[in-house]
């Protein structure tokens, strides 16, 4: 495929860096859009930038979202530009999820729960009805409930409870050091660990669509949400100066226990597997298509027929990625003129020749038919 | 970890002394003065120092002579490389001498695997006579360094496993010189 | 680690206090301290990344998650003591205000000026937020209560 090197752009190109930035900026009599604005009142946004552009940075996102007018694509994708320029300078000790300062934590497959069932600030039971009082009126302040606030709660894992344990499959333990993505090329089939990474940075969207699909027969699991549960872990380094382990600070997650019957193999009894969704934010929808996911990638070592697009580990990973899908869709757009030019040219020859062999049929019929006259 | 100390105080000292490494690897034989090197760790020389903290980083692996805490230290700390053994080392700095034939060789078809030896010397303009030819060098080059007979032989037998092989950086105070896998050194 | 058990040593727990305040809060927070010593950098304050780790299902072998942005700084101070700052984010000076606190709490003469001054008000702010949050939280905790029950 040839590439152009065109020239001549760059007045064009500044005009249009000059115009964006007056679209970018809208009407001036209009108050700009303040980064604080974006933090506070467009936090879904920025939990999925965060996400996709594969950088826990909550100020960042909200640049990003601003400089790309709102694109989250566009936006996720100067955040992980940006984090190029950044060196890796350590790894964090795994979070633990169990020791979460829980805002939300609901399940699907137990009624009485150790800590109970919270619903933390969720859209699950409004009506999805436009709500034209938000575009003057402040909400009332959140009714703070009578007494002293209690001590916080810290909730065990519904997957780790007894009485599910028994039959549900374990995950493989162990604290070998895991595969990173970033870091070398992704060979298929990619284990676990890679395929986890990738899923969570990989298109809420498309990760939604393949979810919904094993739903609806393409490599179907019978999923049930053992857990869902939103909020706050620290996270924790070990610092070779130091020695021992520090806190950095505290980032929100969304982490989801998809709970799947399985009808065993001829190597393991029947019991319930599992499929895990961990992201960036409050985001349960991208937490529990990743968890349908991942238990559908899980199909081939499962022993399950892999004939769905979900279970299909290359097809997932290797379309997950938005800037990657949307820098090769994209390119598209850059001149192709030369290629073109020869495409039209072999189009025209095949199209002659074509024609030619009509006509050289079309007069042998004739004179055939001329013959037996 | 216990021994502290400055690295390099901006980027642009870092990019210095990059360009240095460069050239002296481009042109083997020329000594090159560091402009800006960075106060060494004891036991290792501003030029040393800076080689190691130049190409170091959190992707590779170094070593270090044996008992050299403070430099570890040093270096673990600035550069986050991973400390090895000699053999498995991308890096390793040692003083006078050492083996090459025990340092990682590379493979043919990632020669770049090879080690990068830092050594550090006596001086640069001392020692038995050598003539350098090869890539980087017009006609030819004559030095004198206080390289043994055990490095020449290291050295030929290098020669033979092209592309695979060791680079060395010399160093004395805040100068280098390089010598890469490709060069031919001769005993005048 | 903000319950802070006792199996935290005092500069863990001070860390992560530090870790999590802003550099509005901490300078607000030191003009009521002894001023800070002079001091010199060791690692000039820089911005990196953290790879977040997780584990499969919860608690089983870790997997890459993805990054966050953390910053950190090394300093010694006129004393000669030295301190290490890291905290998330991308605010150099704020880091470079753990580093030097980190290094004079360590002296035990002094530590009681700052943890005065900085730590207490901080410990106490953090623990208010978390206790707020979790009194939200436990607000919408859902009551279930049977049919059964209510025809009686």
């Amino acid at each position: 495929m040839a590439y152009v090197a065109v020239k001549g752009g760059e007045a064009a190109i500044s005009a249009a860096h000059s115009w964006l930035a007056e679209a970018r900026r809208g009407a001036p009599d209009v108050p700009g859009l303040d980064l604080a604005q974006i933090t506070e009142q467009l936090g879904r946004a920025v939990d999925r930038v965060m996400a996709e552009g594969a950088l826990y940075d909550r100020d960042l996102a909200a640049l990003a979202i601003k400089q790309a007018q709102g694109d989250l694509i566009e936006a996720a994708f100067l955040l992980r530009a940006y984090r190029t320029t950044l060196p890796r300078l350590i790894d964090t000790t795994p979070v633990d999820t169990s020791a979460m300062q829980i805002f939300r934590r609901v399940s699907a497959i137990f009624k009485d729960l150790p800590g109970g069932q919270r619903l933390g600030p969720t859209t699950d039971y409004t009506h999805r009805l436009l709500d034209f009082s938000l575009e003057t009126a402040a909400p009332a302040p959140f009714a703070m409930p009578a007494g002293e606030p209690g001590a916080i709660e810290k909730m065990p894992r519904v997957t780790d409870l007894l009485g599910v344990e028994s039959l549900l499959e374990n995950d493989p333990t162990g604290d070998e050091t895991p595969g990173d993505l970033t870091m070398d090329p992704l060979e298929y089939p990619a284990p676990r660990d890679l395929r986890l990474q990738g899923l969570a940075r990989g298109d809420e969207g498309f990760l939604l669509a393949l979810g919904y699909s094993t739903q609806r027969g393409y490599g179907s699991t019978h999923p049930f949400v053992g857990e869902l549960r939103m909020g706050e872990v620290a996270v924790s380094i070990v610092p070779p100066e130091l020695g021992f382990a520090i806190d950095i600070g505290d980032v929100t997650l969304t982490e989801c226990q998809m709970v799947n019957q399985f009808g065993g193999s001829k190597t393991v009894p029947p019991q319930f597997t599992r499929g895990y969704g961990l992201c960036f934010g409050h985001a349960d929808r991208k937490a529990m298509a990743m968890s349908l996911v991942d238990r559908a990638m899980r199909a081939g070592e499962l022993g399950e027929e892999v004939t769905a697009p979900a279970q299909s580990i290359e097809f997932v990973l290797s379309h997950c990625d938005n800037i990657e899908a949307t820098g090769f869709v994209e390119h598209l757009k850059l001149p192709h003129h030369v290629d073109f030019q020869s495409e039209l040219e072999t189009i025209r020859a095949m199209r002659a020749e074509a024609l030619a062999a009509l006509e050289a049929r079309k007069l042998k019929e004739t004179k055939r038919e001329s013959e037996t006259l | 970890m216990k021994f502290f100390a400055p690295g390099f105080t901006s980027p642009t000292d870092a990019q210095s002394c990059f360009r240095g490494i460069l050239q002296a690897l481009s042109t083997p034989g020329e000594i090159i003065t560091l402009d800006r090197p960075v106060g060494p760790p004891p036991g290792l020389s501003g030029a040393a120092a800076s080689a190691l903290l130049t190409l170091a980083d959190a992707t590779v692996s170094a070593s270090l002579p044996e008992g050299d805490n403070d430099a570890r230290d040093w270096l673990v700390f600035h550069a986050g490389v991973q400390m090895t053994a000699p053999a498995t080392a991308d890096f390793v700095m040692a003083r006078d001498h050492f083996d090459l034939s025990q340092l990682k060789q590379g493979t043919d078809d990632v020669p770049e695997d090879g080690a990068t030896l830092v050594l550090d010397v006596a001086s640069l303009e001392s020692g038995r006579a050598f003539r350098l030819t090869g890539p980087g060098i017009e006609t030819e080059t004559r030095v004198k360094l206080p390289l043994s007979a055990t490095f020449l032989t290291d050295w030929r037998r290098q020669a033979h496993i092209t592309p695979r092989g060791v680079d060395v950086i010399l160093c004395h105070e805040t100068r280098i010189m390089g010598l890469p896998r490709s060069l031919t050194i001769e005993e005048i | 680690m903000f319950d802070a058990p006792s199996s935290l040593s005092p500069r863990q727990i001070w860390l992560g206090l530090l870790a999590r305040a802003s550099r509005e809060r901490l300078s607000q927070l030191l003009d009521s301290a002894p001023p800070l010593p002079g001091f010199e950098r060791l690692r000039e304050p820089e911005c990196g990344m953290a790879m977040i780790r997780g584990r499969m299902g919860g608690n089983g072998a870790p997997f890459n998650l993805g990054e966050m942005t953390v910053t950190r700084c090394s300093v010694r101070d006129e004393a000669g003591r030295v301190g290490h700052g890291y905290a998330a984010g991308h605010d150099l000076e704020q880091v470079e205000l753990v580093a030097r606190l980190d290094a004079v709490l360590q002296d035990e003469a002094l530590f009681e000026a700052y943890d005065q001054a900085v730590l207490q008000p901080l410990a106490q702010a953090q623990a208010t937020r978390r206790l707020e949050t979790e009194a939200r939280a436990k607000a919408t905790e859902v009551k279930f209560f049977t049919l059964a029950t209510m025809r009686s």
